[in-house]
């Protein structure tokens, strides 16, 4: 890229830009908006990947050309709000309404004491005037913005230390999505982002909804990809090649979210190839060969009566193994549906299943109002079949012939203290498989388990945490009967 | 009826500005010491008694969240993700309250979490 290129883009990247298109105003009437053209998006977006931290890893076009389709020009708001979405957000000097005085005295959760936020302000002017700057007199600002109160919540010192006097006034939308494709046309977007990654699981919560580890959704830091290896030992003249890759195509439909019907309003499949394989001419016991065939499957649905609103989600998958020569011959498939359940009522008498209760509220802290509890718990319960048949055990496989269908309730409760030391989280799961065929024992699993957070620091990514976990009963799918206890201490440092 | 003018928060300014007190009015003692009784017949408020009502799209749209979180306010700069369970089902009530089918109906996935009350208000706007 030339110099010229890069000054263009480092100009679009910083804020000097914006006046200049005077993209905080609302397009003049009758001016239309200025536009950058799909090539301009792609390189100022790639830009911005490369200089931002922030967004490596991400595809910020491919997520501009899902959100708007694919267009051979852009608005300008749609390309930088999707890096910044306060990007048009602007202050405004305008009177606030009058906030009413009489907060109770005792400090709630998650609120700052008058003293503290004069103290913390007090430091900020001695900023002020260490930097050549005006004293700002934000506490004068927080009164006559808030009041006199005898505490404050994190959102209106944010709002003062950002704004002082000024009120936000927030963007509003350009334009609306494009609709969804229908029909065969995310078959064919399907291929046309294929996904090659080193197994099924391998992909994030967004690309494969059939994935039944949804209690922590996968980023992009924790996808691995496929890999091809080869290695030589000289000294015993060895070789190694190692193959371990999959192909995933998913695809997905969605339609107009609408209660009490019969279609899913989400529906994915994600059909897949993965190989791993090991070949070495050293020892043999090191080889590995499997080939599994899956396809995943997914499917949401809204119920409604009265003030309960429900969802129900279906995930299914079926795989195939074999080996590379195709000796081997095992099939297997796995079933849950799961429903979640909440009573729409007033503020704070909320209570489902499947989503999270709040059961001593607090003042959220974090921008994103996500700390929003001191005590939550999650209730979960889903129905689990599971179904498999070995045919024929390939020569490196460690598995039994057999045949076995076996389904039942599973229920998972969850409490958390987001607040106690760094967190503590409590989980109970039971579940309980009803064989039809197959073995006939162990049919009960009983797992309790406990995480503790001692001690975090997110800025530089350390942290102290302990994990306690008792099972009992027989493993998913291999049904090996276990009773063991694991206190575990995880350091990062 | 009566008027009560609140206390003005300003440092310095005066305590009372109504003038049928006589004494400083001060905050606690304007805090209920209990709540007020049912009357015979009252319903609970609930998403089922809430209609359609004239206020903007901004207000509808903030009582429709309202049902499903503690946070009290919900103001018009909090993303809508923390607030509710799930999009869809927020999607399912925009569709039904403002009778939004066909070519206009929020689909799937179509509310984002990190959307503002505001911004949503603002695009229901564009799609009424």
């Amino acid at each position: 890229m030339n110099t010229l290129a890069v000054r263009h883009w480092l100009a679009l990247l910083g804020a000097s830009w914006i006046p200049l298109l005077q993209a905080g105003d609302p397009p003049a009437t009758g001016a239309p908006e200025r536009t950058l053209s799909s090539e301009e998006a792609r390189q100022y977006f790639k830009m911005v990947e490369t200089l931002n931290p922030k967004f490596q890893g991400v595809d910020l076009f491919w997520q501009l050309q899902d959100r708007y389709g694919e267009q051979a020009s852009y608005p300008v708001s749609e390309v930088i709000t999707l890096v910044d979405p306060g990007a048009l957000d602007k202050m405004v000097d305008q009177p606030m309404p009058p906030v009413p005085t009489g907060r109770r005295k005792a400090i709630p959760f998650g609120a700052f004491s008058h003293d503290e936020v004069k103290q913390y302000f007090a430091v900020l002017g001695e900023k002020d005037l260490a930097q050549g700057k005006t004293r700002v007199d934000r506490l004068g600002a927080l009164y006559q913005k808030y009041g006199e109160q005898p505490w404050y919540t994190a959102r209106e010192i944010r709002d003062i230390e950002k704004n002082l006097l000024r009120t936000v006034q927030l963007a509003a939308p350009s334009g609306v999505k494009p609709r969804p494709p229908t029909g065969w046309r995310p078959v064919f977007r399907g291929f046309h982002c294929i996904k090659i990654r080193s197994d099924w699981t391998d992909l994030l919560a967004s690309e494969d909804r059939s994935q039944t580890d949804t209690i922590k959704a996968k980023t992009m830091d924790d996808l691995v990809g496929a890999k091809l290896s080869y290695s030589r030992d000289g000294r015993n003249h060895t070789d190694t090649l190692s193959i371990v890759g999959a192909v995933i195509v998913p695809f997905t439909w969605r339609k107009d979210v609408e209660y009490n019907q019969l279609k899913p309003v989400i529906m994915s499949v994600a059909p897949s190839v993965s190989v791993d394989k090991v070949d070495t001419n050293a020892d043999p016991k090191n080889e590995v060969d499997y080939v599994y065939y899956r396809v995943g499957l997914y499917g949401k649905w809204l119920f409604k009566q009265g003030d309960f609103v429900s969802t129900v989600q279906m995930r299914a998958a079926y795989v195939y193994a074999t080996d590379t020569s195709g000796n081997g011959r095992l099939s297997g498939g796995e079933f849950d549906v799961e429903p979640q359940m909440i009573r729409r009522g007033t503020s704070g008498e909320q209570f489902s299943i499947g989503f999270k209760n709040t059961l001593i509220p607090k003042i959220p802290v974090k921008e994103d109002n996500s700390d929003d509890s001191l005590v939550d718990c999650q209730i979960r319960a889903w129905i689990h079949a599971e179904i498999g048949d070995v045919q024929r055990s390939a020569a490196k496989w460690e598995t039994v012939d057999g045949s076995f269908i076996r389904a039942g309730p599973t229920v998972q409760m969850q409490l958390n203290f987001p607040e106690l030391l760094r967190g503590v989280s409590l989980t109970s799961k039971y579940s309980y498989l009803q064989p039809f065929r197959g073995p006939e024992r162990h049919n009960n699993s009983l797992k309790l388990s406990a995480a503790f957070t001692l001690a975090e620091n997110e800025a530089q990514g350390q942290k102290i945490s302990l994990t306690a976990e008792y099972l009992k009963g027989s493993l998913i799918l291999s049904k090996q009967y276990v009773e063991t206890t694991t206190v575990g201490l995880s350091l990062i440092y | 009826m009566k008027t009560v003018v609140r206390a003005d928060p300003r440092p310095g300014a005066k305590t009372n500005q109504n003038p049928g007190r006589r004494r400083p009015v001060s905050p606690e003692m304007n805090l209920p010491s209990k709540a007020k009784k049912r009357p015979a017949g009252a319903q609970a408020l609930r998403y089922s008694a809430f209609q359609p009502g004239p206020g903007s799209t901004l207000q509808q749209v903030t009582e429709l969240i309202s049902v499903y979180t503690h946070i009290d306010p919900v103001l018009p700069e909090y993303t809508v993700g923390s607030l509710v369970p799930d999009l869809d089902l927020l999607g399912a009530d925009i569709n039904e309250h403002w009778g939004l089918k066909g070519a206009k109906a929020f689909w799937a996935g179509e509310i984002e979490a990190t959307w503002t009350v505001f911004y949503l208000a603002g695009y229901i706007d564009l799609k009424k």
